[in-house]
């Protein structure tokens, strides 16, 4: 099995095992299931380091929405 | 443009067009955060299927070498004036093509009693030895050895080269026959082509040579249509 093939079934695995506990733990916040698949999807791409067609638009995007989470956290937590 | 999608991208699509509607019904109707974030996971997967391309090495850089590979071929071909059929023969996790100088049936060939030089002689032919591009092919690949013959010549040309639509195989006894739906690649070497089959026909010799680990001779191939007919006949030991 190839390297992209793993990366794509190992991805599969951690979000789906992500929702799983999450949802058997009762977490009722939807930020900490999106925080989770954004560390998911790091450590999947930073482990396969898989080849990618155009620039990782997936990426980029759950880090702005990761980003705006903690500063969200982080202005609740000043005020 | 033509918008060529492949499976991988079709399954992504797919899937964030299913995580799409499951994620806000899940929110807004359901009030359900599980499955409002089991939505946004398929969305994320199926994004990241049409990020990452289906093979691992570029397909078009492989198409690029290959097609470099057989200028060389055709130079070979052309400076010796060989004309016979070739012969695909499984050697040390390669496969090789000798190819006679007249258009002859060819004997089993065996790598181990044969003296791998481009000039040669086998069972009293003499002929050229070359490296045909499909063997490359059929290593990068990395074609499960388990496999059988249609699905290994079906993995090589339709997933990994993306070369040709689909393939049919008919065996009959010693004599292969593969049938090409509409094949994407075309080479313009004339000796090339008549000598070790066009490049997906040849690709299809060296993966049926290393399937049935026996030395292989292309007979000839037709073409109508979309479509491409190839022949081969396995040679039997004595």
């Amino acid at each position: 099995m190839d390297k992209q093939k793993q990366y794509l079934i190992i991805l599969c695995i951690l979000l789906m095992s992500t929702v799983v506990s999450l949802a058997a733990l009762g977490e009722p916040r939807l930020d900490v299931y999106i925080s989770l698949f954004t560390v998911c999807y790091f450590a999947a791409t930073a482990l396969f380091q898989p080849r990618k067609r155009f620039f990782d638009f997936v990426g980029g995007s759950l880090f702005v929405i990761f980003c705006f989470i903690v500063i969200q956290k982080v202005l609740e937590i000043i005020a | 443009m033509r918008l060529i999608l492949d499976r991988y991208q079709l399954l992504g699509l797919s899937l964030i067009g299913f995580g799409v509607v499951l994620a806000p019904y899940s929110l807004i109707v359901l009030l359900n955060v599980a499955l409002t974030s089991l939505g946004i996971g398929v969305v994320i997967l199926g994004a990241t299927l049409l990020v990452v391309p289906g093979s691992p090495v570029p397909v078009h850089h492989i198409k690029a070498m290959m097609e470099g590979s057989l200028v060389n071929i055709e130079a070979i071909l052309e400076e010796f004036n060989v004309s016979g059929k070739a012969v695909y023969v499984p050697g040390n996790d390669r496969v090789y093509a000798f190819i006679p100088f007249e258009n002859v049936k060819v004997p089993y060939v065996n790598m181990d009693s044969t003296h791998l030089r481009i000039l040669t002689e086998v069972g009293g032919l003499k002929g050229v030895f070359i490296f045909p591009p499909g063997s490359e092919a059929l290593r990068l690949s990395s074609l499960p050895g388990e496999a059988g013959l249609e699905d290994a010549i079906s993995h090589v040309l339709v997933d990994f080269l993306e070369s040709v639509d689909s393939i049919k195989v008919v065996r009959n006894n010693n004599r292969v026959t593969v049938e090409i739906l509409k094949p994407k690649v075309f080479s313009d070497y004339p000796r090339a082509n008549s000598c070790l089959g066009s490049y997906t026909v040849s690709i299809a010799g060296c993966i049926i040579s290393s399937n049935l680990d026996s030395s292989t001779q292309f007979l000839g191939e037709e073409e109508e249509g979309g479509r491409k007919l190839a022949f081969f006949e396995v040679n039997s030991i004595g």
